[in-house]
């Protein structure tokens, strides 16, 4: 057991209802469990009431003797107060939007998050002043938290622990370097040199910064992600009578393969006009988009396939039940896995993995009994892949269900965090 | 309440809202656009644009409890932005979205929907826009406004000045609207007292056109002359070539030199006195005669040119009076009116009749019908008539049957005004005391018989005639008029003198002549020149027409001729000389009194004081000096608090463009994208810079800059508002931090590793650009100049050094302690490419690297954070390549750091003392920098004696002194 003080840079915390939340509100958990104090400082729930969406259940998941610091945070772009707002952009809005955002200027990161770097900054200086900090762990993204961490571990001399996941300078789905890697490159150094450790999400990911950074590659770890306990409900019963309900579950990002899946669905279906293909999730990020309406179009004009819109997380749990078989497909190469992916692990259904060969996700799931894997580049094989699954769930007798669900079991969070919490306060003490 | 302002009514999203109060829904224009650029004019340019919405939303708002603006649709955002700029705090949310949930959460925790409580709602640390202060925005909050009119270019007429300043002075807000000179014909400004002179760029197209096709007069066929000839001639021909027997062309160009012919004979009768027909004559009689009904103004087209210019400046500064000094503006006074009124503004007419407008001719043959049609009609509708005359009084009330006798305002010099000259009349022309000098001033056209002035000289000899006179064709007569005589060599002539100087620069001759004769206009308002040589102290010989004569025979002033007589003029002029210590005695200083301007304010003051009720003596808070314009490091507010400390009264200002950051603390902060209409600019000078006797204007950025025509560039702009305060008698001295006067090509010249090599670059192109434009418009600058950095005195020789001021009460070294530890070391560049950060950077870096130092290097630091910031580091870097000591660094000395940087020989020199820092350049800085980490225990010290340096040269004393003595406070 240890008393030491580690404080949890984190904008987004409970109530944000993002994907990013449940590693740091994890880590915080567990670091409050082995007996350290927490100060974990993140955006104001005003943030997220009004901005960013919130899901209020969740705040209740947050340890109790955590100590929370809320800042205030809102980004200026989407400022909403008519009152506030530059003249120019009243008088001539177009020309305001086609200017890039003067903030990227104070740092490279889209949304506005430069102003959150001054306050989260005196937000630890803050914390350090009342109780004096032994360790900041910074989860990004945003990635302004981890600026405002380094910051503020030079200035006052401690430790900093960046939690960098889908990296700062890499696009993890064309595996080149980011857009803004220019812009980004002389935070990064300054970063690597300053912190301690920087963990990411896989151990590509991990690859490529080794390969371009090779002095300080001794800094980089990998902490996997995992699913969390309460989203699936591994204990229910496997096998159901009627047709196959076959689920694809979370959001459809922009660059989701919609046309192949489909055209593939499509020939499945004549094959077996009894199974169902589920859509469950927002169709992108604005449903004003144009991608949104046409792939609602493409949806309602496909045999066999229900689109079920946004899903509350708390309700997952019933959505897994419901369903036979999932679909996973993921656009992007070797660097991506997808948190979704240790979730579907954890149901003991059988997945239908269409992906890259070489991408992340089969390193995860392509060990694991009941996983039929293909590429959603090729039809035949994808076409396959979901008659073997269907074949798989109609066969089953239980064995195989739980053969999975033991596998499943190897991916939940804890196992990865445990191990890390650990080490991370066995550095904090020595 | 909750409003939804749209500008398309097919959103029924309200019953959402209708939860939290009740919901009324308003239709609202949408932004104006300029539609042949395509493009949306910038907000507020337009006052009529919604303005009757304006009026009935803020009625519907006035009336309610914590009221909350939705926009409907992201159109309407503009009519919510102009409304919040009334109402700061009725909070405007730019979508029904965003109103919803920022509603229901202000609901929840019970809070009150203010612009401030869901501005603290959504994020507390976000400061708000900067507002306009109240009494820029507000019409009811500043003092009543007179905008006058005149046709004229204003320079010349010394009435419509006087007035103008004398409004202002009455603590009354003064605009006089004139005409572009001929000097500047894209318009200018200029302040005299405290009145604003805007003169106008007039397209004078719709002029021209008539005078270049002027109408045709009835009466020119009948004329017996040359067209009678030709007319004959070309009709015969045309009958020959109907016959035949001539050929079709040669009838033709007869036919045509005949037309021609015909049409220069009308142009010339339309456009002079002496060549005008019998047919215009009776035309412009008609016109004038009240049995005329048409549209008079067309006939004088230049109304509705000069209208075109004038109109919208009336709407956007909605006056509370406007003051017209010419009959033919009484059309756009009275339009301007009815149209303010629709905006709810009460607006009073005052109509100012310099002259009995039907005494006088003009060369234009339509002037004289539009001006007397206009005034009758028009002139019993004015709130009030003043006139220049008793006699032209008791005329406009009989002729016009008016209600009240009309308020006589005399022409007269003021005597507070009054400029005294270096030169005069005799030192000009070089004539001894001996020598009698006549003098004339004023215009020479028409009654005033110049020629009878010049006439006399034969009969008087040695005395040498002065004709202050702007040149004009009849200057050019009187001169060639003495070429014929042989008295040509006595008589001068000198252009405009300022009307405030004049008395003094005439003082120094014998006699003044008023020779007029025959003119009734003349003779009904006594000229002002009667008064100005009474103020000179000079006799006067006067035709003893109308009240000039009669008032010369009252006072015994001097003498009177029967007017038109040369002869008897010598003679008049002639016995003054002999006795000319007696007429001087009895120009008492009574006389003076009564006959100065200042003897008729009291009228002036209770005819106002009727129309929008007294005045609240001066609004101007009356100062010694205003710094600012950009308030650049804190120093404008810096030196303001130094000369308090010496106790001169200063204030500071800001114009804060949008996206500046910096924020230091500053007495007066303005936006000035709001800062858009002319009405505001004017605001802003009458607030904030009238009050003032001196000015420190910095980087030649402008503060309010009223103009009434876009200027070329802000440089141009801010020193046109130097010159004009500086012109209206007030101290001004401009100020330059660096970059906004060092030229990049000198500095890489002297500098090798001056940032600006590349000449390229788009950084070195701009500043070249700008700082080669403030370069001109110096040349041209006579007031005092102050530079913050001893190496700008290079780019401008004749500057003086004005250090900044650091406040060492903040910066202060008294937490510092020189452990034994790893030094830190800061680089804080405000611009990172002229502080040569890539030679700094990674030299520190690798340092940082090698754990001798720890590195720290901030994006951005507050300005309130510096010091803090300051006081936990050890080493400060501030830059490589520029050769300057700036505010930073000496900030950095005042808390005890050891700094780093490269001063430049300039500095290093001029401080007459060792500077207590490190010198380096970029050769030598990795070097000196590994020899100070490497020697931790000599930084104490370094830095010793560092403070003290600061205290001496930059605690506002030196500084204050510095103002003080350019100023000439």
């Amino acid at each position: 057991m240890t008393n030491r003080h580690v404080a949890l840079a984190c904008w987004g915390l409970p109530p944000f209802r993002g994907s990013g939340v449940y590693r740091p509100l994890a880590l915080a958990n567990g670091l409050v469990a082995r007996g350290a104090r927490v100060t974990a400082i993140g955006a104001s729930r005003e943030t997220f009431l009004l901005h960013y969406g919130a899901d209020p259940l969740l705040e209740s998941q947050i340890d109790p003797r955590i100590n929370v610091v809320r800042l205030p945070f809102y980004p200026r772009r989407t400022w909403p107060l008519v009152n506030d707002w530059p003249r120019s952009r009243v008088s001539s809005p177009k020309a305001y939007w086609s200017k890039p955002d003067p903030d990227l200027d104070l740092f490279p990161e889209k949304g506005g998050y430069a102003n959150w770097i001054p306050q989260l900054l005196r937000g630890l200086e803050e914390a350090h002043a009342k109780d004096p900090i032994d360790l900041i762990l910074a989860s990004s993204a945003p990635y302004a938290d981890a600026e405002a961490a380094v910051l503020a571990g030079s200035a006052l001399g401690i430790p900093v622990i960046l939690d960098d996941r889908d990296a700062f300078i890499a696009d993890v789905f064309t595996g080149d370097n980011h857009e803004l890697f220019e812009e980004r490159l002389p935070y990064f150094e300054k970063w690597i040199r300053q912190c301690t450790e920087m963990w990411f999400v896989n151990p590509p990911i991990q690859k490529w910064h080794a390969e371009r950074f090779p002095a300080w590659a001794h800094k980089f770890r990998v902490v996997e992600n995992g699913w969390d306990p309460g989203v699936v409900n591994p204990a229910r019963s496997h096998v159901k009578a009627g047709s196959v309900n076959i689920g694809y579950v979370g959001l459809l990002p922009p660059n989701f393969p919609l046309d192949e899946v489909l055209e593939t669905w499509t020939e499945v279906h004549t094959k077996r006009p009894d199974a169902k293909l589920h859509f469950v999730g927002p169709l992108g990020f604005s449903m004003r988009s144009k991608t949104w309406r046409n792939a609602e179009e493409k949806l309602a004009t496909c045999s066999g396939v229900h689109w079920r819109g946004h899903i509350s997380r708390t309700e997952l749990t019933h959505i897994y039940d419901e369903l036979d078989v999932l679909l996973y497909v993921k656009e992007g190469g070797s660097l991506v896995t997808g948190g979704k992916a240790y979730e579907y692990g954890a149901t003991g259904l059988p997945i239908i993995l269409l992906s890259d060969p070489k991408a992340d996700v089969r390193r995860v799931l392509g060990q694991r009994p009941r996983t039929y894997a293909a590429s959603h580049k090729t039809k035949e094989s994808a076409v396959q892949s979901f008659l073997d699954a269907i074949n798989d769930h109609l066969t089953d007798n239980g064995t195989r269900f739980d053969e999975a669900l033991e596998y499943g079991a190897t991916l939940e969070r804890s196992h990865v965090l445990d191990p890390v919490i650990k080490r991370v306060l066995g550095m904090v003490e020595s | 309440m909750i409003l939804i302002i749209e500008t398309v009514s097919e959103h029924e999203s309200d019953i959402e809202l209708s939860a939290f109060d009740r919901v009324s829904r308003m239709r609202v224009p949408r932004m104006p656009r300029n539609k042949r650029k395509g493009q949306n004019l910038a907000l507020g340019q337009d006052p009529h644009w919604a303005s009757k919405k304006m009026l009935r939303a803020l009625e519907i708002l006035k009336s309610e409890t914590n009221p909350v603006i939705v926009c409907g649709d992201s159109k309407a955002a503009a009519f919510g932005f102009l409304l919040a700029e009334q109402n700061p705090e009725i909070p405007v949310i730019s979508s029904i979205d965003d109103a919803r949930r920022i509603l229901s959460v202000a609901d929840e925790l019970g809070v009150a929907p203010t612009t401030s409580n869901l501005r603290a709602l959504l994020d507390s640390s976000h400061p708000g826009a900067p507002t306009m202060p109240r009494e820029i925005v507000d019409r009811e909050s500043r003092p009543p406004l007179v905008v006058s009119l005149v046709q004229n270019s204003i320079i010349g007429d010394s009435r419509v000045q006087k007035v103008a300043r004398s409004i202002a002075d009455l603590g009354y807000q003064s605009v006089l609207l004139g005409l572009a000179g001929e000097d500047d014909p894209k318009g200018d400004y200029f302040f005299i007292g405290n009145a604003i002179v805007m003169r106008c760029a007039v397209g004078r197209h719709r002029h021209r056109q008539l005078l270049s096709n002027p109408p045709r007069s009835a009466s020119y066929p009948l004329s017996p002359r040359k067209p009678q000839r030709l007319r004959r001639s070309a009709e015969s021909l045309r009958r020959q070539a109907a016959n035949g027997k001539t050929p079709l062309v040669k009838a033709k160009k007869k036919i045509i030199s005949w037309r021609q012919a015909q049409f220069k004979k009308n142009k010339l009768s339309f456009t002079s006195i002496e060549k005008r027909s019998k047919g215009h004559r009776l035309s412009s009689a008609f016109k004038a005669s009240g049995i005329y009904m048409g549209d008079i103004e067309n006939h004088y087209p230049l109304i509705l040119d000069i209208e075109d210019a004038f109109a919208p400046l009336i709407l956007s500064l909605r006056p509370d009076v406007i003051h017209v000094h010419d009959p033919i503006l009484l059309g756009v006074a009275f339009r301007a009116k009815a149209q303010l009124e629709k905006l709810g503004c009460q607006v009073r007419i005052v109509y100012d009749a310099h002259e009995w407008t039907r005494g006088i001719e003009h060369r234009h043959a339509n002037l004289k019908p539009v001006s007397v049609q206009l005034e009758r009609r028009y002139i019993s509708k004015c709130d009030a008539v003043i006139t220049v005359s008793s006699a032209i009084s008791e005329l406009l009330e009989e002729k016009f049957a008016l209600d009240e006798r009309p308020a006589v305002i005399e022409n007269a010099p003021s005597l507070e005004w009054a400029a005294t000259t270096s030169s005069d009349v005799r030192t000009t022309f070089g004539l001894n005391t001996e020598v009698p000098i006549v003098v004339y001033v004023g215009g020479l056209a028409g009654n005033r018989r110049a020629d009878d002035a010049v006439r006399a000289l034969v009969y008087l000899h040695d005395v040498h005639l002065v004709l202050v006179s702007t040149k004009s064709g009849a200057l050019n007569q009187a001169f060639q008029l003495g070429r014929d005589l042989d008295v040509a060599n006595r008589m001068h002539r000198l252009d405009y003198v300022r009307p405030e100087e004049v008395t003094s620069f005439i003082s120094s001759a014998s006699v003044a002549i008023i020779p007029f004769g025959g003119n009734d206009n003349a003779d009904l308002g006594g000229p002002t020149k009667f008064r100005e040589y009474l103020m000179a102290g000079l006799p006067i010989v006067a035709g003893d027409t109308g009240l000039t004569g009669k008032r010369i025979s009252e006072t015994g002033v001097g003498l009177v001729y029967p007017a038109g007589r040369p002869k008897k003029l010598a003679a008049a002029i002639g016995n003054v000389l002999d006795h000319l210590d007696e007429y001087r005695a009895a120009i008492s200083a009574d006389l003076i009194k009564q006959n100065s301007w200042e003897s008729q304010l009291p009228v002036f003051q209770s005819l106002y004081a009727r129309l929008v009720g007294p005045s609240r003596g001066s609004s101007l808070v009356a100062r010694d000096v205003l710094i600012g314009g950009t308030n650049s490091a804190g120093q404008a507010t810096a030196w303001a608090r130094a000369l308090e400390r010496q106790g001169l009264t200063s204030s500071s200002i800001k114009i804060r463009s949008e996206g500046n950051k910096f924020d230091f603390p500053v007495d007066v902060l303005i936006p000035r994208d709001g800062l858009n209409s002319t009405q505001r600019r004017v605001q802003v000078t009458n607030t904030y810079l009238f009050g003032n006797k001196a000015f420190l204007l910095e980087s030649l950025q402008p503060i309010a800059s009223p103009a009434p025509t876009r200027m070329s560039s802000s440089v141009a702009a801010a020193f046109r508002e130097a010159k004009a305060l500086s012109d209206s008698g007030r101290q001004v001295g401009l100020v330059f931090h660096g970059s906004d006067i060092r030229i990049p090509s000198h500095h890489a010249a002297d500098h090798r590793w001056s940032p600006f090599h590349d000449k390229e670059s788009p950084l070195t192109v701009a500043l070249e650009k700008r700082t080669r434009e403030v370069q001109r418009h110096l040349a041209l600058w006579n007031g005092p100049v102050l530079v913050t950095t001893l190496d700008l005195i290079r780019y401008c020789p004749y500057a003086h050094w004005l250090p900044v001021v650091v406040d060492c009460e903040r910066f202060n070294a008294t937490n510092r302690r020189w452990k034994n530890r790893k030094p830190v070391v800061l680089h804080m560049p405000s611009n990172s490419v002229l502080k040569g950060t890539h030679l700094i950077d990674p030299i520190l870096r690798q340092l940082d690297d090698e754990n001798l130092i720890n590195y720290r290097r901030p994006s951005f630091v507050r300005p309130s954070d510096v010091a803090k910031l300051m006081n936990e580091c050890d080493i400060y870097v501030d830059q490589l390549g520029m050769g300057i000591l700036g505010v930073a660094a000496l900030e950095a000395l005042a808390t005890g750091m050891v700094v780093v940087t490269d001063p430049g020989i300039e500095a290093s020199s001029g401080y007459e003392e060792p500077l207590p820092l490190v010198e380096v350049d970029p050769g030598n800085f990795e070097e000196r920098m590994r020899h100070l980490v490497g020697g931790l225990e000599a930084l104490p010290e370094i830095a010793d004696g560092a403070r003290d340096f600061v205290l001496r040269n930059h605690d506002g004393r030196k500084s204050a002194e510095v103002i003080c003595k350019s100023l000439k406070l």
